[in-house]
């Protein structure tokens, strides 16, 4: 329950933050100034553009499904919401400790094509079924790749709770963890540090990370993966008649979503809470001084926002992608390495 | 009654009530949203009864599979068209002989069995992913292949009738 109280406060901050972060980083890639009017180098231009957005008014088309039109975007924010349940913050904070963390995560965040799909139907709009119907086909393939990239973790960790995970990737695991995983390069479990981080233990683990990357890029709608929402064709996508509130639960999901990638990112890849400095020697010990409680939120959240950034990174620097090219870089890129990876661990694992 | 009970019944009465909604709907994609809510609740009522991977199992699979079967609807009932696909309740007397001759069954087989716990199973652990894993790959291995096998021939047939199509 607790998890919820620090997440829900977070989210708000953290979204106004983001889209300051994106508009202000999107302007310094194209050259621009970005926002510079509301308060000392534009701080304050989303809290006005939220205030804005809440006073709205909110527009219901005549022939939209009344009931289903207002309930999607709530549906969307509940799924990605819900997958925060489970996230463990630090390493007395462990979420809602259940054994199947990481599975529940995975299912539920697939429930907010439903709402997607709701919300582009019961518009009654030509662009709103198009964009529904392209997301449902997009979120339905990468969660093939996602799926799978994340069961390369889960049989090198051998466990499915997040919690768990984040312990084997830092000084207080039981389990030997090795220099890039190799025995004879000696065991790193007192290091801790990057070291015991799952891409320094497993180094395979690294590019099941990219394409855990590219396929949480298109389950949270980011361009290049846009196409549910490609203003170029289809205006707006699924959320084209939402208007007010309403449209801003849809984004508040939208950012909502890439945090809960990146903080799995973390999670999974690179450490979790665990800090990235390790210890030297018997003196300098860096990872026993940098662990703790509001430590483990500190790394964890930078590790997550650093992710973030990257997103938004690739969401200026590359195109769209054509409808075939992305199921084509799904099922005939992604799935087949991502299966020959997992193979890989399992031999890793076996000697 | 305590609030789990409460919570219990409350799962119980959302899924019949949704049950009775898919057979009410006259629009498919509203019977699809109805088949959701009900599997849901019973995802509820599995967490209840602390069978937690079989929860999350329900959720991922059927979440899925009905939003498959939400794209047929949504391509079927084209609203745009203002030519709706409705749906009507047809067939209702052999429906319901049916319907109460396999409730008849159920009632029967489950008033008639006496369900006792397996003897080497202690109380339900939380941590039961582990053992179920053992359990599938070891003494029900053959089954979870069998299953593994007939989905990988309905994808290849998939794969091979959508190629067919694009050939001719």
């Amino acid at each position: 329950m607790s998890t919820l109280l620090f997440i829900l406060p977070f989210l708000i901050v953290y979204s106004i933050v983001v889209i300051y972060a994106e508009r202000k980083l999107s302007a310094f890639m194209q050259d621009r100034l970005g926002p510079m009017e509301v308060g000392p180098y534009g701080l304050l231009q989303t809290v006005a553009d939220l205030l804005k957005l809440l006073q709205k008014e909110e527009i219901v088309p005549a022939k939209a499904e009344l009931w289903l039109f207002k309930a999607a975007p709530l549906l969307i924010f509940v799924a990605v919401f819900a997958g925060f349940a489970v996230l463990p913050l630090s390493p007395s904070w462990s979420g809602s400790s259940i054994s199947t963390g990481l599975f529940f995560l995975l299912a539920i965040v697939s429930m907010d094509v439903i709402g997607i799909l709701m919300a582009g139907w019961s518009s009654n709009n030509k662009y709103s079924v198009l964009g529904a119907m392209r997301a449902a086909a997009q979120l339905i393939s990468y969660e093939v790749p996602l799926g799978l990239s994340v069961l390369c973790v889960v049989i090198v960790t051998q466990t499915l709770d997040l919690q768990a995970i984040c312990f084997q990737q830092g000084t207080h695991s039981h389990i030997p963890s090795y220099l890039l995983g190799i025995k004879a390069l000696g065991q790193t479990n007192t290091w801790g540090g990057f070291f015991t981080w799952n891409v320094f233990r497993m180094p395979l683990l690294f590019f099941a990370w990219i394409i855990f990357f590219i396929s949480s890029l298109a389950e949270s709608n980011r361009t290049p993966f846009d196409l549910p929402e490609a203003e170029a064709e289809i205006v707006a996508g699924f959320q084209t008649e939402y208007s007010g509130f309403r449209w801003g639960i849809i984004m508040l999901a939208e950012y909502a979503m890439m945090l809960l990638v990146s903080l799995l990112g973390t999670i999974l890849f690179f450490g979790g809470w665990n800090t990235p400095f390790p210890n030297m020697g018997s003196t300098l010990l860096l990872a026993d001084w940098t662990t703790g409680p509001v430590w483990g939120i500190f790394w964890m959240i930078l590790k997550a926002f650093l992710l973030v950034i990257t997103q938004i990174w690739v969401r200026w620097s590359l195109p769209r992608l054509r409808v075939d090219q992305l199921m084509s870089l799904s099922w005939k890129y992604l799935t087949p390495i991502s299966l020959i990876l997992i193979i890989l661990c399992g031999f890793w694992k076996l000697f | 009654m305590n609030l789990k009970d409460i919570i219990h019944y409350f799962f119980l009465l959302l899924a019949a009530l949704a049950a009775v909604g898919i057979l009410m709907a006259k629009n498919v994609l509203h019977a699809a949203l109805s088949l959701i809510i009900c599997l849901l609740s019973i995802a509820g009522i599995f967490v209840l009864l602390h069978a937690e991977l079989l929860a999350v199992t329900q959720i991922m699979v059927y979440a899925g599979g009905v939003v498959i079967l939400m794209i047929f609807g949504v391509m079927l009932s084209s609203r745009v068209a203002n030519k709706p696909l409705n749906v009507e309740t047809a067939r209702k007397i052999p429906g319901f002989i049916t319907g109460a001759g396999l409730l008849f069954i159920i009632v029967y087989a489950l008033t008639t069995t006496s369900f006792s716990l397996h003897p080497n199973s202690s109380t339900p652990a939380s941590n039961n992913v582990r053992e179920i894993g053992f359990q599938l790959m070891s003494s029900y291995v053959a089954p979870l292949e069998i299953a593994g096998i007939l989905l990988l021939i309905s994808l290849i047939g998939a794969a091979v009738t959508a190629s067919f199509l694009i050939k001719k």
